[in-house]
């Protein structure tokens, strides 16, 4: 892989390792993340026991007792070289991140989207130009973190770019959608949180009955649609409202 | 085979190893806090380790069992009762159709396991039976035990497996750590360990933590000297483990535990040792601690000698329950 000199692998206590492609957030940078996730996954490697891809960084799991294989220094200088070898593998010529959008419906504003109407405030930009520029933009699934199932979507245009609520509401109901920063995400089970609120989306993002719970993995590409009320309350959106 | 709730205790739930290939979506790991005593208490009935148990806090439940049963309570030395007379912990306990077992509290320590002969069977979820309450599934319901609730267990024959004898086992202390109010963790360097300044870090060992009210099994949040760095970074969120030691901006550390969330992006102090996530884990709030740093290498050797005589130990048990 070009660039190989530039991973960073360091421990992350003594069952696991972080594999760091780059400093900043970024296309290529995800590129990798996507490529050694799908490596690791296709080549079901004895002693590692789960990944967990994000932003910058694939954080590896193993068992210790696997890589204490006598020739080995320790555990963790075992896995850190399966990374190393499997680093090599990897082919930046192939397009990993998927070219298919994921389409998600979402019912902007009203009860749906509490803080739609203080982010055009304070942009200086009206609520229908808001919605067109948040569903006229396709994301890339940066990571799945916080709650199962949640998407950090990268990729918002930053004349919607908005900080985070100053308190956390109490509870923020399954499938709103809301803006942190330069990021958008989903909220895939009711929870406390504090990202700014625009709308919300009937899909379920998380089925723990499913073998593969959640809608999205990282590198998938999402689109927003904006849907009416009548058609969220068609596709049995969730009832319950924002609160604290 | 079953067990009827007459009463949950403070917060007695379901519990196997954890659920392992799916943080990748998002989902915590879980299992249980103390995994030694998990492991302890399911070897002592005879079953493999990675049964589902109950994981009692603080203050245990009253059951009643609807069928004969062998069970073991491991980990901090809560008081239980069968019908008014005192049962030892870390021991097989036979008993019969109707008992009630009480499980009262403990003065050290904070949390014990019951390991029924057969094990648990509720319904596995994403390949594992623990309850995630923060996600409303796994265990029976999702949630915390509660009267009537009625806990499935294995159907197997007491008396064909197992040979009643009172005193037939004891288990061996040097696996059961004592759950003193002074303990001393073991940690090595986290990842953003540099960006602390040295005071800081000075103090981290030297000085003792305190482990807040706000704790639970996402995180024990800790109260103490400050903790600075020498610059500010904005850190992007990544993945982290059972024992991450993490601190926000104001200071005052979290060491993430059991039901962590999967991704953080605070800045990562050290990483407690695996083998002593289970003192930890045993400590309440109140309780103080102590850190110690060693080195990875130490930490794993550390680990695998641990985890030779658990595995030897689990071969003998498994002769013995032949």
């Amino acid at each position: 892989m070009e660039g190989t000199a530039v991973v960073i692998i360091e421990p992350l206590g003594d069952c696991g390792l972080a594999v760091e492609f780059g400093d900043e957030v970024n296309e290529k940078v995800q590129q990798k993340v996507t490529a050694f996730s799908k490596l690791l996954s296709e080549s079901s490697i004895e002693g590692i026991i789960e990944f967990i891809p994000s932003y910058t960084t694939v954080t590896i799991f193993y068992n210790p007792l696997y890589f204490l294989d006598n020739k080995q220094k320790s555990p963790f200088h075992g896995c850190r070289q399966m990374v190393q070898h499997l680093l090599k593998k990897i082919d930046l010529k192939t397009n990993y991140l998927d070219d298919k959008a994921v389409v998600i419906p979402v019912c902007y504003g009203g009860e749906y989207g509490p803080d739609l109407e203080a982010i055009s405030k304070m942009h200086n930009i009206n609520i229908d130009e808001v919605i067109n520029i948040h569903s006229g933009t396709i994301y890339t699934v940066a990571m799945i973190g916080f709650a199962p199932g949640f998407p950090y979507l990268s990729g918002l245009n930053k004349q919607i770019a908005t900080p985070r609520r100053t308190s956390p509401r109490k509870s923020v109901p399954k499938g709103a959608v809301g803006i942190a920063g330069v990021q958008t995400g989903i909220y895939s089970i009711s929870s406390p949180g504090g990202w700014q609120i625009i709308g919300r989306t009937p899909i379920t993002l998380f089925d723990h009955k499913k073998a593969q719970p959640s809608l999205l993995k990282q590198g998938d590409k999402v689109r927003f649609e904006r849907m009416t009320e009548t058609q969220f309350k068609k596709w049995g959106g969730a009832k319950d409202e924002c609160s604290g | 085979m079953s067990v009827q709730v007459k009463h949950g205790g403070l917060l007695t739930t379901i519990q196997d190893l954890g659920r392992y290939s799916y943080q990748k979506y998002g989902v915590v790991v879980g299992g249980a806090m103390d995994e030694a005593s998990h492991k302890l208490a399911n070897l002592l009935v005879g079953n493999e380790w990675d049964a589902a148990t109950l994981e009692m806090t603080l203050i245990g439940p009253e059951l009643l069992f609807l069928q004969d049963s062998i069970f073991a309570i491991c980990g901090a030395p809560f008081q239980a009762t069968v019908e008014g007379d005192l049962v030892p912990i870390e021991r097989p306990v036979y008993v019969r159709k109707g008992t009630t077992l009480k499980v009262g509290s403990s003065k050290n320590g904070c949390r014990a396991y019951m390991a029924f002969r057969g094990g648990i069977e509720a319904p596995l979820i994403l390949g594992s039976r623990s309850t995630y309450e923060r996600g409303g599934f796994g265990g029976l319901h999702g949630g915390r035990l509660k009267k009537d609730d009625i806990i499935p267990l294995k159907d197997y024959n007491v008396r064909d497996n197992f040979e009643i004898q009172k005193d037939n086992f004891s288990t061996t202390r040097w696996f059961v750590p004592s759950y003193t109010k002074k303990a001393v963790i073991r940690v090595i360097e986290g990842r953003q360990y540099s960006l602390f300044r040295p005071e800081s870090i000075w103090h981290f060992f030297t000085k003792k933590y305190k482990i807040s009210l706000d704790s639970d099994r996402m995180g024990y949040r800790l109260t103490g000297e400050k903790l600075t760095f020498i610059k500010h970074v904005e850190l992007v969120s990544e993945g982290t483990a059972f024992g991450t030691i993490q601190v926000p901006p104001d200071g005052q550390p979290i060491v993430l535990m059991a039901d962590r969330q999967t991704t953080g992006g605070y800045p990562k102090l050290a990483n407690v040792i695996s083998i002593d996530l289970p003192l930890l884990a045993q400590q309440k709030p109140g309780d103080e601690i102590q850190f110690q740093k060693i080195s990875l290498d130490v930490a794993q050797k550390l680990y695998q000698e641990k985890e030779r005589s658990f595995r030897k130990l689990a071969f003998i048990l498994k002769e013995l329950n032949r």
